[in-house]
């Protein structure tokens, strides 16, 4: 019984961990520029890892290696988001266009217009 | 320097040595997991060697009892922070979801009252690691410029200061770091501006 309901767990932690990677990845693709990009790449993943890798340390149980598991989430939540501002930092320090719905309306309006004229 | 505050700056080495010793030679157990007595002195011996030349700049708080309050206060720290992780990601899935894609991305800035370098460190990758929200800049006095993906994310922050954030990071850390670290902070902080 214990078991069905650990497996179930495990289970639970694993799907929920995949979920939040793929919805990182469809938000990579579907968001408009770099910055709102980092939005879903840099945490959604963060969380993910997380996730994925409780899911294997509860499949694990208490030993060594669920303690490195530990670890890796430890450093994974330290390192990225450093990693998510220094790549920010960097796309600024670039002169990146940031991506806002006031421009976003504005160039659909004078889109509109161009196709009238035409 | 009179011989009292010597004799405390001993006591500060001391401490953040020793500290630095025990997290790396329990490291060192944890990732090699053989208990011989040739690979336990070998440890020893490493750990000596690292907690010697890097323990001033791996123990960021050095003194003993500001540091055991600010790990307890961080345990306390973490759930909150979890709940708060997860739900703010509860909110990003939706918006990546969702067929209209509500984003609507913004940079604000609010003033964090926070004093000490670590206190704002931790804020920041507070701030980042919650969805929705990217900490772009600090200014030395605590100001805080954060981009978000709209307008909901942020409000929280963008509170009465200090915000409820803000506020729980500067009680893990009591405001300022510790009477050594904020003199010379301050101190370094009036030089420049002279």
């Amino acid at each position: 019984m214990i078991e069905i309901i650990r497996i179930a767990l495990v289970t639970a932690f694993l799907s929920l961990g995949v979920f939040l990677m793929l919805t990182a990845a469809i938000g990579l693709i579907r968001f408009p520029d770099v910055y709102s990009r980092m939005h879903a790449a840099g945490k959604c993943d963060t969380l993910g890892v997380g996730l994925t890798l409780t899911g294997l340390m509860i499949f694990q149980g208490p030993d060594l290696v669920s303690v490195k598991l530990l670890f890796i989430i430890f450093f994974v939540l330290l390192t990225g988001p450093v990693a998510v501002h220094s790549l920010f930092r960097a796309a600024i320090n670039r002169g990146h266009q940031m991506w806002t719905t006031e421009g976003w309306k504005q160039w659909r309006k004078e889109e509109h217009r161009r196709e009238e004229c035409e | 320097m009179t011989t009292g505050a010597r004799g405390k700056l001993e006591n500060v080495r001391t401490f953040s040595f020793i500290f630095t010793f025990l997290v790396m030679y329990l490291f060192w157990l944890l990732n090699s997991g053989v208990f011989e007595l040739f690979y336990l002195s070998l440890g020893a011996a490493s750990a000596f060697f690292v907690a010697y030349v890097f323990h001033s700049r791996f123990a960021l708080i050095k003194d003993a009892h500001s540091a055991v309050r600010a790990f307890v206060r961080f345990m306390g720290y973490l759930p909150w922070i979890i709940r708060e992780i997860a739900l703010a990601n509860w909110d990003i899935i939706k918006r990546v979801l969702d067929p209209g894609m509500p984003i609507d991305p913004h940079i604000i800035s609010f003033q964090s009252t926070l004093k000490s370098d670590l206190a704002m460190t931790t804020l920041a990758n507070s701030i980042t690691l919650t969805p929705g929200t990217i900490t772009i800049d600090i200014d030395p006095d605590g100001t805080f410029y954060v981009h978000s993906i709209a307008r909901e994310p942020a409000e929280s922050l963008l509170a009465e200061p200090p915000c409820e954030m803000a506020a729980r990071v500067g009680y893990i850390f009591g405001d300022f770091m510790n009477p050594f670290k904020k003199d010379e902070y301050h101190g370094r902080q009036e030089q420049e501006v002279k």
